[in-house]
């Protein structure tokens, strides 16, 4: 199988070789390729993303061309190597959002957004849902620096009127 | 600046949507910006289940005050888990109007209410249910009246599950099929005490998926299934009387799970043996003269009700096996002691490559014996799951 390569340049200068099949998971990325303006000798600027994001961008990238290209050639993989497969992709996205801060997390966000890669919005949307969901609303303002604005009245009204999730 | 803010509302909510809906709407406190974000989910999951008077009534506020707010112009999915809540079902009825009025796609209804009516389920179903466009999915689950009206369609549903549905008999389920032109999934699971039936008959050209469990209880006068489109077929049939039972041929079926208890199985193996994966736990041997041409993966369950010498019947009539599975079906009783299937010619097998065994281990030496020296097929390799895999000879 030949592989087309594709250049990427971050917002701060940074060059990443990337192959072709990975980078047509950014649906930003397929659609230049598509309509050809794409240079071969020349990078793709990339402005809203950083190096050390587009690095991780790459990453996931490359992890999950290689899944897709397994689903074509084991069409009659049996369950049990399915499943064994599917475990380890879910494995190795835990560590992979494990792996960074908050703020890593939101600019890969904003990253894969402007990308439009949304199994990877899916991924960090989720990771981020987890770190909100068992907190008090104190504990979730604490960690994503959320400013409360609202005044003591109006905050007891809305604890009033949205009671059922309070309970 | 608060980090969280450089992001959109729309990849704000996209965060939400991953939430349970009740732990999303507690983020309307944490700031301005957040207040509404939530009422701008398209799904939308309410859950009830044995809680006190004021917790219902704190959702039925909660509900009749929001959900005529919402902001969402489409809402994808509503779901309501409600067990044993107090809820009235005129409300009920009322959020539903609601819910459907904003082209619905899927609904999942849950309920189990207290016998405060007596025998008499309150329909909690609106009439506009039965005309809504846009409905691709309906799940239906407990003390639910279906009561389909004249004149009404359900152009895009797709996927259809009764479950353990009070008052769902045969005559409801065809008015509601007749209704759905365009269905391909079908889940039908008749309540346990249900105590009437009457003739059940799924007559769906579109349909491709078709799980059916009949239980043993209940007055059931018969079963007609025509569904030439089917690739997947369930049917768990535990009625032992011998209705009739007209199961018109299903050409495309690829996967079947076939547990039946009545006799008269002709009908039934005709219009399977196009399958490829089959999985069987049948009462009695079935009659002569079929032949599943395309088999390739068969696993039967030696349960108590498996009669000694299918095993050698379907070996007969399958001669592209490749692999047999023996096991049992978890809720099956046990067999007391398995009986060695008879001979069976040796071109038979030559096909077949691989044999699992998950049954009792203490039978594990009986099929060690039947495969080695019974049926004469020496193993090259074991496997080193629970199960052996006795022949492999490519």
């Amino acid at each position: 199988m030949s592989s087309n390569m594709i250049m990427l340049k971050s917002s701060d200068g940074a060059s990443f070789e990337i192959e072709e099949a990975a980078a047509r998971k950014s649906k930003i990325i397929a659609n230049m390729i598509e309509v050809e303006c794409v240079d071969e000798d020349k990078a793709i600027p990339l402005q809203n993303v950083t190096g050390n994001i587009l690095a991780l961008v790459i990453e996931y990238c490359n992890k999950h061309i290689v899944d897709d290209d397994d689903d074509v050639a084991t069409e009659e993989a049996s369950e049990e190597e399915e499943e064994a497969k599917k475990k380890k992709v879910d494995d190795w996205e835990a560590e992979f959002m494990n792996s960074m801060s908050l703020e890593t997390m939101f600019e890969l966000l904003l990253a894969a957004n402007y990308l439009n890669i949304k199994s990877l919005i899916d991924l960090v949307c989720q990771t981020i849902a987890n770190n909100i969901k068992d907190k008090t609303p104190e504990e979730v303002r604490k960690i994503f620096s959320i400013e409360n604005d609202f005044t003591p009245e109006e905050e007891e009204e809305i604890r009033k009127e949205n009671a059922w999730a309070f309970g | 600046m608060d980090i969280i803010s450089g992001l959109t509302d729309d990849l704000l909510l996209k965060v939400l949507s991953f939430l349970p809906t009740k732990v999303a709407v507690s983020t309307s406190i944490l700031s301005k910006r957040w207040e509404c974000l939530w009422m701008w989910l398209t799904k939308l999951d309410y859950k009830s289940r044995y809680c006190s008077q004021s917790q219902c009534q704190s959702l039925r506020c909660f509900l009749d005050r929001n959900l005529p707010l919402h902001r969402a112009p489409v809402i994808e999915s509503f779901r309501l888990d409600f067990a044993y809540a107090h809820l009235r079902p005129e409300d009920i009825k009322l959020w539903l109007v609601i819910a459907v009025s904003r082209y619905l796609r899927e609904l999942e209804i849950s309920n189990f209410s207290y016998s405060l009516h007596g025998n008499l389920t309150p329909n909690i179903l609106p009439n506009s249910l039965y005309i809504c466009k846009s409905l691709v999915t309906l799940k239906l689950d407990g003390d639910i009246v279906v009561d389909v009206p004249r004149m009404v369609c359900l152009p895009s549903l797709k996927t259809l599950e009764l479950r353990q549905m009070k008052h769902l008999d045969g005559e409801s389920l065809r008015r509601l099929l007749s209704i759905c032109p365009n269905l391909e999934d079908l889940w039908v699971d008749f309540r346990d005490s249900s105590t009437f039936m009457g003739m059940i008959t799924i007559i769906v050209p579109s349909l491709q998926s078709l799980s059916l469990r009949i239980p043993n209880e209940g007055y059931l006068y018969g079963l007609v299934i025509s569904t030439p489109s089917l690739k997947y077929l369930k049917l768990e049939d535990y009625s032992e009387k011998n209705h009739s039972r007209l199961i018109e041929n299903m050409p495309k079926l690829e996967d079947a799970y076939v547990d039946v208890r009545f006799l008269d199985m002709k009908n039934l193996i005709r219009s399977i043996t196009s399958v490829k994966r089959l999985t069987l736990c049948l009462g009695a041997v079935y009659g002569d003269g079929f032949v599943f041409n395309q088999l390739e993966h068969l696993k039967v369950c030696v349960c108590k009700s498996h009669p000694s010498n299918l095993l050698v019947r379907l070996l007969e009539d399958s001669l592209n096996l490749r692999v047999l599975d023996i096991f049992q079906i978890d809720d099956h009783d046990d067999y007391s002691s398995l009986v060695p299937p008879g001979p069976v010619p040796q071109c038979v097998l030559s096909s077949l490559k691989t044999f699992n065994w998950s049954g009792r281990p203490q039978e594990r030496d009986l099929a060690v014996y039947i495969f080695e020296e019974h049926w004469f097929l020496m193993p090259k390799k074991k496997s080193k799951k629970r199960y052996r895999s006795l022949k492999d000879c490519n």
